[in-house]
């Protein structure tokens, strides 16, 4: 979505950020940071969003250089963007298959799969990006269906939304594995 | 957008702004029409257009996997896109053609990254009327959404807002 490292520390927009949600509860506002996709190790923001109380966080793929933190994330979500991580080249290895996804995915964190850009990069929608996921870190069915729940459960959406979600998804979902 | 005759291309051809007819004449800016003709074919002119705010097939070649390289002209390509997205009017437009884009491929819950920005306003010839108020941004996506709603009563939305870090302490 942006360069990270130009734009430093989100610690002082977190501030704000605090700010806005206490003068707002009754809008039920949540943080969801864009941070950890950098490759500068000096870089902090990740560390910073899960301890801020980012619910999600977009990228974040960093926080495998963090390790101390990644007992604070059991109710985080990280925001994989498969083909942007390649196009920026700005905090995954230009080889998809080397990335940290599958890592956080396996230490029981959750992770989905997003676009980021697709308009700039020519594409639409995520269709592109799991299929590079699952192409790039041999995921089976059971690994996508794993990350589409991830996606419903952390949607930023009300409780009664997201069960609706999860029951038409979880149709839908059977309904064409029934097809394969 | 291309029905749009308040767009046009600046006159090195590289941004979009929006203005009178008055205003193109004097500025050098492009219209359309001029721009086809300049380009040739439909084709071409869509081409060109598309790679105003979209990373074309030889540029990927050029700057993918370099961190160096990317950000410059992904920043201008935003920048260009966003020129014409604060339209009030074309963002509507748009807020509904990506909604049924994404209804069509089978989605029924869509959340976006957005900026946190107003709208503009312009009248039909193009004068610039002003900064819309804060919820411009919500009330016209709103309509949109409700329009798509009609039809696909399924569909939520959410929006993750950016742009944190360009609001001040007030």
């Amino acid at each position: 979505m942006q360069e990270e490292d130009s734009t430093g520390s989100i610690e002082r927009y977190d501030a704000i950020a605090d700010r806005v949600l206490a003068e707002f509860p009754e809008q039920q506002l949540r943080k969801c940071y864009h941070a950890g996709d950098t490759r500068d190790h000096r870089n902090r923001n990740v560390e910073l969003a899960v301890k801020a109380g980012s619910v999600r966080i977009g990228h974040g793929l960093n926080i495998i250089q963090h390790v101390e933190i990644l007992p604070l994330c059991a109710s985080v979500c990280f925001e994989l963007c498969p083909i942007s991580n390649v196009i920026t080249a700005s905090s995954a290895r230009l080889d998809l298959r080397l990335s940290n996804a599958p890592i956080l995915l396996g230490l029981g964190i959750a992770v989905s799969i997003n676009p980021d850009d697709p308009g700039k990069f020519g594409y639409e929608d995520s269709t592109v990006d799991y299929f590079c996921a699952a192409v790039s870190f041999n995921w089976t069915l059971k690994h996508l269906k794993l990350i589409a729940i991830h996606s419903i459960n952390h949607s930023i959406c009300t409780e009664g939304t997201k069960l609706r979600t999860l029951r038409a998804f979880n149709e839908r979902w059977e309904s064409w594995v029934k097809e394969l | 957008m291309l029905t749009d005759t308040r767009i046009h291309l600046t006159k090195d051809r590289k941004s979009f702004v929006v203005g009178t007819h008055q205003q193109a004449s004097d500025e050098g800016w492009a219209s359309w029409p001029q721009l086809l003709q300049e380009l040739g074919s439909d084709h071409q002119l869509a081409e060109y257009l598309y790679s105003l705010t979209s990373f074309t097939r030889q540029e990927m070649l050029q700057v993918a996997g370099k961190a160096q390289e990317f950000w410059p002209p992904f920043e201008q390509k935003i920048t260009n896109f966003n020129t014409i997205l604060a339209v009030n009017e074309v963002f509507e437009k748009y807020s509904e053609h990506v909604l049924r884009k994404y209804i069509a491929n089978g989605y029924d819950r869509i959340e976006f990254r957005a900026l946190l920005t107003p709208l503009k306003h312009y009248d039909e010839a193009g004068n610039y009327l002003g900064e819309l108020p804060d919820s411009s941004f919500a009330n016209t996506f709103e309509t949109a959404y409700e329009r798509v709603r009609k039809d696909h009563p399924g569909l939520s939305v959410g929006f993750i807002f950016f742009g944190l870090r360009c609001l001040s302490d007030h």
